[in-house]
């Protein structure tokens, strides 16, 4: 039998740090460990979120965490898993085949939770798990709580199933082969060097990172990552204590004279390896500086032992030069029954409704019919 | 990742040959009983004579990366269903290489939707929770409409972990109550001079009839069993599937016997590690030894053996499951109804037994233990 216990704030969360972390890794979910999780609050949100953690333990043994934020929304109380805004695969944690359990027993304890939530949304989620469906199950009461899905996207991965990095380059296209031992030879050719993050360079890394991400997304849209700027450059350095020793966060760097060319940002967990994000110079395009970073970071999880490097949110045509496989992820939320439900359901469905129009215009619509409509929304959204 | 190629076949000889491939599929899958020895032998055995396979192969370079063993059939009056082939085994889906569900499941959709017969629902029925082919055929399936997507049933499966270093590893970490328990009913079976074995293929024939009649007594009176329905036809089939995968072990029949007569038959399946418990039966005179737990106990000691790292004890959340469980891996049932002109038709067919289980699911979380007894007993009444 389990036990529940709601945290509401960081020092408590902090002082779950040994069981949770061996959850993180268990979970193979590196965005989610404790490092990460609260060096994310202490630099990222905003002055009015607060921390909601459900703890759940089998006598003194830590089963599930569920680390959640309460964030202000317009009127509705939301709680969600921290750090969409960074990188996707956010889920609550729980040792395997506990899941059930672990989500009943959130159900409990959040249906109890001051402030009483509105929606619990699941940002990021991978589709195949077990927690929508337990939280929905789970949660007390005669009502079942609506889950809606708005939102799937994929979230190409690389198998590191061969027995070396070697062996794994062998296994590819001699198309793939060719160019990537190309563009190595070009790069060093170039007088490129290749590096990872170290203590001593953490803090200017982080900052030549935030540089390159954000003149890389220059009017090309919104950048979340971007927008933290300087926070997010303070969470590296500060995750970066713990986690950097043994390889969990890897800042890897190239260079060209000197002068940070590219740098991509990965944490790992359990076997596991998160590629959170890049940025890049494009002043040096032909290097292909992107690929051949990332090919240094196939190369690193495979000395490091690595299973799987999820290469993150999207299916951009660089990621896909290396994916052999798609870890999909979801966007839900699921809206507990109580008497603000109505009300609840009443200001969540413009945003459900506006999702499930673009979903159908994608999938009814020509594209060039799609890209007028984009424009439209564009010139609309001024 | 390059282009997938798919091929929708139905005749035997040519899913015969699949065989090899689509094996290597349910092994990486862990899905024992998805494996072609079970599901083509169960199909041969089985079938209903109107039924029709429909398989979607689908390759990347010539490659096996993902197969849907499907079926065809007439369901609720004039509905077309495609289903696995064979529904009565648990935890089956859809297989495919790790990571390649999504796009297979699309390349599986278009196929579907070029079928004939043309498929009113896609049945996807056992199938584990935490995989995303529901989603998946429904995200990819062509054309301008998303196919209608129900998940309507949720069922536990109650499952071990192996993944401790021995069997005297893992009991050790199990609660003073269990060792102590499981140890008792074993001396107590060894002293009346009990025996606990594993079927071979010289017995299976002989064990198989055993299995079948252990759980047609312990099914009597007790409600319908498909198994006890199904008979010697699936005697028959199993003995097949036993004749392919006993000597590999991927085929399992556990027996307990006291002074040369059994007392208790089990049956598991194996696939990348991953056993699976179909289901068993034994001999209730013999209930002081506990059979169904010890022969559970002596396989969970041969998973240890083999190397095996999960055992799923399936289906359903008896008290003798949860004895070893230390988690829970449910299996759920979805429909997907498939867009088209026959839509309206099929949604008016399928919703009222939908409507009846959700309403159903509803009642029994909102009544009290009391209340839902009460209103069993009224639905008796009136059925009656």
């Amino acid at each position: 039998m389990s036990d529940a216990e709601l945290i509401t704030d960081l020092d408590g969360l902090a002082a779950l740090t040994d069981g949770w972390d061996a959850l993180a890794a268990e979970n193979g979910l590196p965005h989610l460990a404790p490092a990460w999780v609260l060096a994310w609050w202490h630099h990222v949100p905003s002055p009015e979120t607060v921390p909601r953690t459900i703890a759940v333990r089998d006598g003194d043994e830590l089963i599930g965490l569920a680390p959640l934020a309460v964030t202000p929304g317009s009127g509705r109380i939301d709680y969600r898993v921290p750090g969409i805004e960074i990188a996707g695969r956010l889920a609550p944690l729980a040792r395997a085949g506990r899941e059930w359990e672990v989500a009943e027993a959130i159900g409990e304890t959040l249906a109890a939770a001051d402030p009483r939530p509105d929606a619990l949304i699941l940002e990021g989620t991978p589709l195949a798990a077990h927690w929508p469906t337990a939280l929905r199950d789970g949660w007390p009461g005669a009502l079942r709580p609506p889950l809606r899905r708005w939102h799937v996207d994929s979230a190409p991965f690389v198998a590191l199933r061969e027995p070396s990095f070697d062996a794994w380059l062998a296994a590819r296209s001699s198309n793939f082969r060719q160019q990537m031992r190309r563009l190595r030879r070009g790069f060093a050719a170039a007088g490129g060097s290749s590096r990872v993050s170290t203590h001593a360079t953490l803090a200017a890394d982080a900052a030549a990172f935030v540089r390159l991400h954000t003149s890389r997304w220059d009017g090309r849209g919104a950048s979340n990552l971007a927008a933290l700027g300087d926070r997010f450059a303070a969470l590296l350095v500060e995750a970066g204590e713990p986690l950097l020793a043994d390889g969990r966060l890897s800042v890897r760097v190239l260079e060209l004279d000197g002068e940070p060319v590219c740098i991509q940002v990965f944490l790992a967990a359990g076997g596991h390896v998160l590629f959170v994000n890049g940025g890049w110079d494009e002043r040096h395009a032909k290097l292909k500086p992107s690929l051949v970073c990332l090919l240094e970071a196939v190369e690193e999880a495979f000395a490091r032992g690595a299973e799987k490097l999820d290469l993150g949110v999207g299916e951009q045509p660089y990621k896909l030069r290396f994916a052999d496989g798609g870890d999909p992820l979801g966007w839900m939320m699921l809206l507990p029954p109580g008497p603000r439900l109505p009300l609840t359901a009443a200001r969540s469905a413009p945003a459900l409704l506006r999702a499930g129009a673009r979903d159908a215009a994608l999938r009814a619509l020509p594209p060039e019919q799609l890209e007028r409509l984009r424009t439209l929304g564009r010139r609309s959204g001024g | 990742m390059a282009e997938l190629e798919v091929e929708l076949v139905s005749e035997l000889e040519a899913l015969d040959a699949l065989a090899p491939e689509w094996d290597e599929l349910a092994v990486a899958a862990r899905q024992p009983m998805t494996a072609p020895a079970w599901m083509l032998t169960l199909w041969r055995h089985l079938r209903a004579p109107e039924e029709q396979a429909r398989v979607v192969a689908v390759r990347e370079r010539g490659r096996l990366v993902g197969l849907a063993p499907l079926a065809a059939g007439v369901g609720l009056p004039g509905r077309v269903e495609y289903r696995l082939m064979v529904p009565e085994i648990p935890r089956t889906s859809p297989l495919a290489l790790p990571g390649r569900e999504w796009e297979v499941g699309a390349a599986i959709a278009g196929a579907l939707d070029r079928a004939q017969p043309r498929p009113d629902v896609v049945l996807l029925e056992s199938a584990p929770l935490d995989t995303c082919w529901p989603l998946a055929l429904a995200a990819g399936w062509p054309g301008r409409l998303r196919p209608p997507l129900r998940q309507y049933a949720v069922v536990g499966s109650p499952v071990v972990s192996l993944g401790d270093a021995s069997f005297d590893a893992w009991l050790a970490r199990r609660s003073s109550n269990f060792r102590g328990q499981m140890r008792r009913a074993r001396r107590q079976f060894e002293a009346a001079g009990g025996v606990s074995r594993a079927s071979t293929q010289a017995s299976l024939h002989d064990d198989l009839a055993t299995f079948m009649r252990l759980h047609a007594d312990r099914w009597e009176g007790r409600g319908d069993s498909p198994i006890v329905a199904l008979g010697e036809r699936l005697a028959a089939a199993f003995e097949a599937v036993g004749r392919l995968l006993l000597d590999s072990g991927r085929f399992r029949l556990r027996l307990l016997e006291l002074e040369g007569e059994a007392i208790s038959a089990q049956l598991f399946g194996e696939a990348g590690g991953e056993v699976l418990y179909y289901n068993g039966g034994w001999d209730e005179r013999f209930a002081r030894f506990k059979p169904a737990q010890l022969s559970i106990f002596d396989a969970i000691e041969e998973c240890f053996e083999r190397g095996d790292a999960r055992m799923d004890l399936g289906p359903g959340q008896q008290p003798y499951k949860l004895r070893f469980a230390d988690g829970d891996d449910p299996v759920a049932w979805n429909v997907l109804a498939v867009p088209g002109r026959r839509l309206p038709l099929t949604l008016a067919r399928t919703l009222p037994e939908i409507g009846s289980r959700e309403l159903r699911a509803a009642a029994k979380r909102a009544l009290s233990g009391a209340q839902a007894d009460r209103l069993r007993e009224l639905r008796g009444r009136l059925r009656r």
